[in-house]
């Protein structure tokens, strides 16, 4: 500490010096699409039990409000990895980000209002897509991982930790 | 009361590893003057959204419009231009003259 600092310091004291931000907007850089993948996930293996379900109307409901829980998740996390974590700079690299984003959107959608096993597989496919770009920025490679640990057993993307 | 030179104190990360909180900086008020800020000053500015809020960053880029980009030196943890676009030579309160280590 310089004598000239200690000696700000002491005028701070009497007359405090304003406050120049070197403003982050906490960007907390807690970030991670795995959240997005999992939610992803969740809407396929909802889909897979409503259409096992037949006629069972409680167990359908059940479900059914679990897949929707799920799929606003899925938008939610991606909302925020759009919003606060990747930069212009991302998106000038990855030209197809905002497009994918908007697909998680509309797909995130789609999955709550029908019973479309296709359209949850392409929203994970999408989130999966975004995660891979997010690994990327991180300098991290990524590997497609077919979940045989989850029921639904479609692909995930992990990063590949050197 | 006017003064030419005004004393600031920084905090939060946006500009590390040159500018840490707790370093003081002093400001030249009248340094764009006469001339106008350049690629690479570091400069005080108003927030552009915020009112009554200062920020310190560094001028990266100067628009044919003569507006300024600013940007931190600490890009992962920074907001500025790259959130709220340029800024106007009338947001910018000076130049930093003189950085005083915490």
């Amino acid at each position: 500490m310089s004598f000239l600092h200690s000696i700000f310091r002491l005028i701070d004291k009497v007359h405090p010096a304003r406050v120049a931000y070197a403003h982050c907007d906490i960007p907390c850089g807690i970030y991670d699409p795995h959240i997005a993948q999992m939610a992803a996930h969740t809407v396929i293996r909802m889909i897979n039990l409503i259409n096992e379900a037949k006629d069972d109307a409680h167990k359908i409901s059940r479900l059914t409000a679990i897949k929707e829980q799920h799929a606003e998740l899925c938008k939610h996390e991606i909302r925020i990895l759009w919003g606060d974590y990747f930069k212009p700079e991302h998106v000038e690299k990855y030209p197809e980000l905002n497009e994918l984003v908007w697909k998680v959107m509309k797909l995130g959608s789609k999955v709550k209002q029908e019973v479309d096993l296709q359209a949850a597989q392409e929203l994970l496919e999408t989130v999966n897509k975004i995660a891979e770009i997010f690994w990327k920025t991180k300098g991290l490679d990524t590997q497609r991982v077919k979940t045989t640990f989850y029921p639904t057993g479609n692909e995930t993307v992990y990063p590949v930790f050197k | 009361m006017f003064l030419p030179i005004v004393r600031f104190k920084v905090e939060d990360k946006s500009m590390e590893p040159n500018f840490k909180a707790g370093d003081y900086i002093l400001v030249n008020k009248l340094a764009y003057i006469f001339k106008n800020p350049s690629k690479g000053d570091v400069v005080v500015l108003r927030h552009p959204k915020e009112k009554g809020k200062f920020l310190i960053k560094r001028i990266s880029l100067v628009t044919n419009s003569d507006e300024y980009y600013v940007v931190g030196d600490n890009k992962n943890f920074s907001q500025d231009s790259r959130h709220f676009g340029p800024v106007k030579k009338d947001l910018i309160i000076g130049k930093v003259l003189l950085h005083l280590r915490k």
